[in-house]
């Protein structure tokens, strides 16, 4: 908890000084918003000559497509901010943290908080409100405790994701293209019911970058969706929690991670 | 404070540590070099004790001190500051001991000093009465009133470099490591700052490790100077010492009546001849008087002074002696 206090006032000073320069920060939120329209756009261009994806209606996609993004925006204004590792690691940066009597990761996402990035997180909010309200959802207490469990589920998943690639930084200084390759590339291909993809990518999706467990899976069960690939109902419920693991893991990497640091000659 | 006074502020065991660097090798191909940045240092430090510890260029000095802050993990040996474990140890560690890395800053570069310096009372849970405290006698004592209200990046080298040290000190530190605080200073700046150091130290009785290439600062401030070169301790003893164990040549100029060719001294050569003033250098062994008496029975002496060796030059001639 006192963690959590220290990061609240190191983000607020953040916020403060970024708030000096207001056109740019409301531009930019305005940009992503916009940038991010055309996700929409191409979904339902698509549903223009489809009818279905995989078995998935369109509302059930956009339903996936909002819990996806939403956990992915949550994830990116807390946690992207952690492939700034690099950078620190290059600079010797890192050694402020490390002199500090707090934990080196939450000061260091704390430190490179930007409000800017809340653009991503408005457009998914706006489409989760409506889909949820509009697409056919049995809100059954266990379908809201679903829910939640997969948009808290999701973003652990994306955040431990992140942080599992940052730390590589430590041994290896360049890997933010090779970083980006699994966040990014990931939140697109969790956007839609992994069913529509070939074998491999499926494979992956459910096992090495276990995206495809913390949405699509729980996702058949919430929409009462088409489920092709026959997987066992129960596994809904627990798919979400397949972040805890990862997350864990991730916190071990990180640390193994500062141990190998090893600073800058001047 | 919190652990016994009895026991050292810092102890360092065979502490090393090596460094794998790729180095080229022809053109393509790069091989793994093994660079041993610091070599089996054992040193204590205890408490209330002001220390040099200086050497030349890539000698180590910043290496040891990552390692007893809890920056970098030692490559082999041990080491224990406040009686902790730096890296095992860091959080507790780093409540208690300051650092100021001259060359790089611990302040928030957009925000005035004074955020800095709230926000620095949140990080480490000082009590605001606490901090209240401590931070009007640093203000004064450091002079920071004119820009407490300035943003970090507006200030001036001096101004930054009195900032970063009252950073270093607002959680009342046991020990605190200053590497190259006087960097880049100018001479009333430097003055400012070893006199703030010295109050600091009067007052609180912290224990200080001290890194500069200013040995005016060590001069001033440390009565016990550790060198290094190569990663290795060459040298550990009483400032003051230093120039009776490493000698060093002395000077005794000479006003003549009339100037000469130089003149013939046993035990001394003449380095320099300016019209009637001659510079004649003898070893530390040699009595100035028994010099004296032998020019004296040569010329005429019109006035005379004694030049003691710099501590720059014995400095540098052991760093020299390290080297070949
Ligand atoms: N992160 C690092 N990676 C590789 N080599 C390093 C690293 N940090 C230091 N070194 C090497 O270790 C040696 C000691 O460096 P260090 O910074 O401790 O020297 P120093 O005594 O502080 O020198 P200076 O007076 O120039 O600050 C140097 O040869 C340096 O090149
Ligand atoms: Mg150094």
């Amino acid at each position: 908890m006192g963690e959590l206090r220290i990061a609240g006032h190191l983000i607020w000073a953040k916020i403060r000084s970024e708030a000096q320069y207001p056109a740019s920060l409301i531009a930019h939120l305005i940009a992503q918003v916009l940038v991010l329209g055309l996700d929409l756009l191409a979904i339902w261009a698509l549903f223009l000559r489809v009818h279905a994806l995989g078995g998935w209606t369109r509302g059930q996609v956009l339903g996936l497509y909002a819990i996806s993004g939403t956990a992915f925006g949550i994830g990116d204004l807390f946690v992207s901010a952690v492939e700034r590792t690099a950078e620190h690691v290059r600079l010797g940066t890192f050694d402020r943290f490390l002199l500090r009597p707090a934990g080196t990761l939450i000061q260091l996402l704390a430190n490179e908080f930007e409000l800017r990035r809340l653009g991503r997180l408005i457009q998914p909010v706006v489409v989760l409100v409506l889909v949820l309200t509009s697409v056919a959802v049995d809100w059954t207490p266990a379908h809201i405790a679903l829910c939640a469990a997969m948009i808290v589920g999701a973003t652990t998943m994306y955040s431990a994701i992140w942080v599992s690639t940052a730390a590589l930084a430590f041994w290896i200084p360049s890997t933010q293209e090779f970083a980006n390759a699994f966040t990014y590339g990931g939140q697109y291909a969790s956007q839609y019911p992994i069913s529509i993809m070939g074998e491999w990518m499926r494979r992956i999706l459910l096992t090495a970058i276990p995206l495809g467990l913390v949405a699509y899976v729980p996702g058949i069960e919430l929409f009462g969706a088409a489920n092709p690939m026959g997987i066992a109902r129960w596994m809904s419920f627990v798919a979400p929690f397949a972040g805890v693991p990862v997350a864990l893991a991730a916190g071990l990497l990180w640390r193994a991670g500062t141990r190998h640091y090893r600073s800058t000659g001047s | 404070m919190i652990a016994p006074l009895s026991s050292a502020a810092i102890e360092m065991h065979d502490l090393s540590k090596v460094f794998d660097r790729r180095v080229k090798a022809g053109r393509f191909r790069r091989v793994n070099e093994r660079h041993e940045a610091v070599q089996a240092i054992s040193l204590t430090v205890p408490r209330a004790e002001i220390v040099g510890y200086i050497g030349p260029n890539g000698a180590g000095k910043s290496t040891t001190i990552k390692m007893l802050t809890g920056i970098l993990q030692p490559s082999s040996g041990t080491a224990l500051v406040a009686g902790l474990v730096p890296l095992e140890e860091r959080v507790k560690l780093a409540r208690r001991i300051g650092v100021v890395f001259g060359q790089r800053s611990n302040l928030w570069w957009d925000l005035p000093l004074a955020d800095s310096f709230d926000l620095l009372r949140h990080v480490y849970r000082v009590p605001s009465v606490d901090h209240a405290r401590t931070l009007a006698w640093l203000t004064e004592l450091f002079d920071l009133g004119g820009f407490l209200a300035s943003p970090v990046r507006a200030l001036s080298l001096g101004q930054r470099m009195r900032g970063e040290l009252t950073s270093a000190l607002l959680h009342n530190p046991e020990i605190v490591f200053l590497d190259e605080p006087t960097v880049g200073l100018d001479v009333v700046s430097k003055h400012a700052v070893r006199e703030a150091l010295r109050t600091i130290h009067r007052e609180q009785g912290v224990t200080v490790v001290l890194t500069t290439h200013d040995l005016a600062d060590v001069e001033e401030l440390c009565p016990r100077l550790v060198i290094i070169d190569h990663g290795r301790l060459i040298h550990d003893g009483p400032t003051a010492d230093l120039k009776v164990r490493f000698g060093g040549e002395r000077t005794l100029v000479v006003d003549l009546v009339e100037a000469r060719e130089p003149l013939i001294v046993a035990g001394a050569t003449c380095t320099k001849v300016d019209g009637p003033r001659q510079w004649l250098q003898f070893a530390p062994v040699i009595s100035a008087a028994s010099v004296l008496a032998a020019v004296a029975g040569q010329a005429d002496v019109r006035d005379l002074t004694v030049q003691e060796p710099a501590i720059e030059d014995i400095v540098r001639r052991i760093y020299q002696g390290a080297r070949t």
